[in-house]
């Protein structure tokens, strides 16, 4: 299964964040390019590209207080760069095999 | 690595991802996937997918093999038509005892692809190192900026 991160709002409301190749394709037709070195120059359109697959209707205003209250958002951020290559990884028969213990986050966890 | 992708890094250089999800579609569909399970659902469907061909393709392979040797039974069976072409003191060939394997006629081809699977691992392993820099750095930012804020409160 495909790794997910899922994290909640300030109500509790839990939300899947997730990269299938309909959104890597559409991100990149958009002129996402994921730049490692400066991450920060494409962190909002890496974060409304991982809603995109369970929550198609939500846009950066209604992300943003989502993201805003998560804890550890650099790890979180590097996160979803990785799962952003899983797509192409999966198809290039690279699989990542060395996840450690991932710290306990009380607002957002990786499952897989 | 759990198993390999259909085509070998070679042939995917200097492509986009995209341009790659779309050149590898049509394999995909090949194998029985669809449109919605490619594009839409979970990435990882496609590992069972390429497993699952394999073992097609093993099959057909054995069939093949079993179809050829009951094709041999069969000329053995009537020796004297057979091997009345044969020349004097000609030795009968012996069938395969198993299917060819798919895999020998690649070895020529393993060491590019384990090249191109060396280096597609090093870069992963590039991202993965630069993504737990950009981690820490952040969180170090973020702790300092709070320690400020906290200083300032207190003054």
């Amino acid at each position: 299964m495909a790794k997910q991160i899922i994290l909640k709002d300030k109500d509790g409301k839990e939300y899947t964040l997730e990269f299938n190749r309909a959104t890597v394709e559409r991100m990149q037709r958009n002129g996402f390019v994921l730049d490692t070195d400066r991450l920060y120059m494409c962190a909002k359109d890496l974060i409304t590209g991982a809603f995109r697959m369970h929550h198609r209707r939500m846009e950066w205003p209604d992300i943003e207080p989502i993201w805003m209250a998560q804890k550890k958002r650099g790890d979180l951020l590097a996160a979803l760069a990785k799962m952003f290559s899983e797509p192409i990884m999966t198809l290039m028969g690279i699989t990542d095999e060395d996840e450690g213990d991932e710290e306990e986050n009380p607002t957002w966890q990786i499952v897989e | 690595m759990a198993d390999r992708g259909i085509i070998d890094g070679e042939e995917l250089k200097g492509k986009t991802w995209s341009e790659i999800f779309r050149e590898l579609f049509p394999h995909y569909l090949a194998m029985g996937m669809t449109r919605e399970e490619y594009w839409d659902m979970d990435c990882t469907l496609v590992i069972p997918y390429r497993e699952a061909w394999k073992i097609k393709q093993e099959h057909e392979n054995h069939m093949a093999w079993l179809q050829g040797l009951y094709i041999y039974d069969a000329l053995s069976s009537v020796p004297i038509i057979v091997q009345g072409f044969a020349k004097k003191g000609a030795k009968q060939r012996e069938y395969p005892k198993e299917p060819y394997k798919f895999a020998d006629r690649k070895t020529d081809k393993k060491s590019v692809i384990n090249k191109a699977d060396k280096e597609a691992k090093q870069k992963a392993e590039m991202i993965r190192a630069k993504m737990s820099n950009f981690a820490s750095s952040f969180n170090a930012k973020r702790k300092a900026e709070e320690e400020r804020q906290q200083d300032e409160r207190k003054e």
